[in-house]
């Protein structure tokens, strides 16, 4: 039958991903668990606490330090894991991922490294520098070594920072399923981080995120520069809802993106996450204009600690005149964090209307 | 943190003073905190006391400290042994001192309302709103009131460089018969 499918993803990380299926317990923002507002990456030193007292399955003592807890000096700790006010944060992320592929034209599967990626960042009082070190896989070339996300911030009051470097633009849900049409579709994939300066605002049940950025210099891609806001309101502990906008331009196209996202938590175990954006674009020289519409919708259940189901819809329409540039998938899955540094994914969607496929993955990541 | 709470009147003609109790399975005390990025509620049982109405409202409640669960049990921990400290200080108290408004007659309706809370052992005068409701030959009650941890001897909590703010608001409901 066709479509069968396995999808694995498999990563370590030393800090990766943000989880905003966390507002279900009251984390309207990123900033608690993660240095970068962004989320992702880098984990706080209440990130890695959080990853033992209420993400995992099981766990002991200290086990969501770095090394596992083979660290038993606190002062070496604390040194570590970005608590103090000077001193340095170590963290990182591998994941693997075995994908798998059916359709009328191929059935096909690969098990690949998707992030090997060492994170280091050095904070001084306000000012925080972040930096991955790590190796790109390319298919059929040797991996290269990269540094996909740098950043310098400063903490100019509680309320207020500032952000310089090269990382991917807030827009939306930040997610890590970075395959979705929201994130691929919208080019805010992985490998298409941007130069950016960013403003960061987050206050009682406010957040806000201004950003300029631009395409790293490149031969190969045209230059686009672009500015985006996010404005996020939290209508309850656990109920937040955003506005976002972007506009960009090259020397090839503009490109206006609205969109509405939402987190919702309704128990401490069900979940939703809601994104949908109306993207138009305009070629340069051209008179016209092409509307796309792109949307993703996630529901979660933890039915018990650290394991979660997973229904999601995943779809868009690059073009609301063209009826074949619409694609829909209907994906059911799970997600199981056994202990603090692991996580396994496993997706299987189904997709409809003019991509008759089935795509399963697998996903292990281990994140320290 | 928290207690609370408020009361019912009867009539005004003929206004003839009457003592409710609050049965603790049938209420909560809820506080909710934040912190930057993070919001949170911390709930416990309901009140226990009693409250003697007639042209005015007085009472006192008492409620048990450590039946307050924010969902996260190290954070309960460190709640109850560093910060409340509810093996010393087990009881939190609300006395009612003072319901305006309140029509016996017609009880539905929401007052403002003074009172003294205690927590941590230490007494600070609060105020708030109380939503009443009648119910049967009793009352439906919601107090909320707002309150500092400051204001009770309790060292700030944090934990892993992230800070509680000081502003607390606390909710109390309980059924009074």
């Amino acid at each position: 039958m066709r479509g069968f499918l396995f999808l694995l993803i498999i990563s370590f990380s030393t800090k990766l991903w943000a989880f905003p299926e966390m507002i279900r317990h009251g984390y309207i923002n990123c900033t608690t668990c993660h240095v970068s507002p962004s989320g992702g990456g880098l984990l706080t030193a209440y990130g890695r606490s959080l990853s033992k007292e209420i993400l995992s399955r099981w766990s002991t003592e200290g086990e969501e330090n770095l090394l596992h807890g083979a660290i038993k000096n606190e002062a070496v700790i604390n040194w570590l894991n970005g608590s103090q006010e000077v001193g340095f944060n170590v963290g990182g992320d591998i994941r693997y991922l075995q994908q798998y592929t059916n359709n009328d034209l191929r059935e096909s599967g690969r098990f690949f490294p998707m992030q090997r990626d060492l994170e280091l960042g050095f904070k001084w009082n306000q000012l925080q520098v972040v930096s991955t070190f790590g190796y790109k896989y390319l298919p059929n070339d040797d991996d290269k070594f990269e540094t996909r996300r740098y950043y310098l911030m400063y903490q100019a009051t509680e309320y207020v920072s500032l952000r310089a470097g090269r990382f991917l633009p807030i827009y939306g849900l930040m997610i890590a399923d970075h395959y979705t049409d929201i994130k691929k579709g919208l080019m805010f994939d992985q490998g298409q981080e941007r130069d950016n300066v960013e403003l960061n605002f987050i206050k009682d049940n406010w957040s806000a995120t201004a950003t300029y950025s631009q395409t790293p210099q490149s031969a190969l891609r045209p230059l686009d520069k672009a500015v985006s806001l996010q404005v996020n309101y939290a209508l309850t502990d656990t109920h937040r809802v955003g506005v976002n906008y972007w506009n960009s331009e090259s020397d090839l196209k503009k490109r206006n993106i609205m969109g509405l996202s939402g987190l919702f938590g309704f128990t401490h175990e069900l979940y939703a996450l809601s994104e949908v954006d109306l993207q138009t674009t305009q070629a340069a020289g051209a008179q016209t204009e092409t509307q796309g519409i792109y949307y993703f919708q996630k529901l979660g259940y933890e039915f018990t600690r650290g394991a979660h189901a997973i229904l999601q819809v995943n779809g868009s329409q690059s073009n609301l005149d063209v009826s074949n540039t619409k694609s829909v998938g209907y994906g059911l899955g799970m997600n199981f964090y056994p202990r603090p540094h692991f996580e396994l994914q496993a997706l299987w969607t189904r997709f409809d209307a003019n991509l008759d496929q089935d795509m399963a993955f697998l996903i292990l990541h281990y994140y320290f | 943190m928290t207690i609370a709470i408020v009361i019912g009147l009867f009539f005004a003609p003929t206004a003839v003073a009457k003592t409710l109790s609050s049965d603790p399975t049938k209420g909560s005390v809820v506080f909710n905190a934040t912190a930057i990025g993070l919001k949170f509620q911390g709930k416990g049982e309901g009140p226990a006391g009693n409250v003697q109405v007639d042209s005015t409202v007085v009472g006192t409640f008492k409620f048990k400290m450590d039946t307050l669960d924010t969902g996260i049990g190290l954070r309960n921990q460190h709640m109850k042994e560093k910060y409340l400290e509810t093996a010393k200080h087990p009881y939190g108290e609300l006395k009612v001192e003072d319901v305006t408004g309140f029509k016996q007659a017609s009880p539905d309706g929401s007052y403002p309302f003074k009172g003294t809370l205690t927590i941590h052992s230490v007494a600070k005068p609060v105020s708030g709103t109380v939503q009443v409701k009648k119910s049967g030959e009793g009352l439906q009650i919601k107090a909320e009131f707002d309150t500092k941890v400051s204001y009770f001897s309790i060292p700030m909590p944090a934990y892993a460089g992230v800070a509680l703010k000081d502003d607390v608001k606390v909710v109390v409901e309980s059924q009074l018969n």
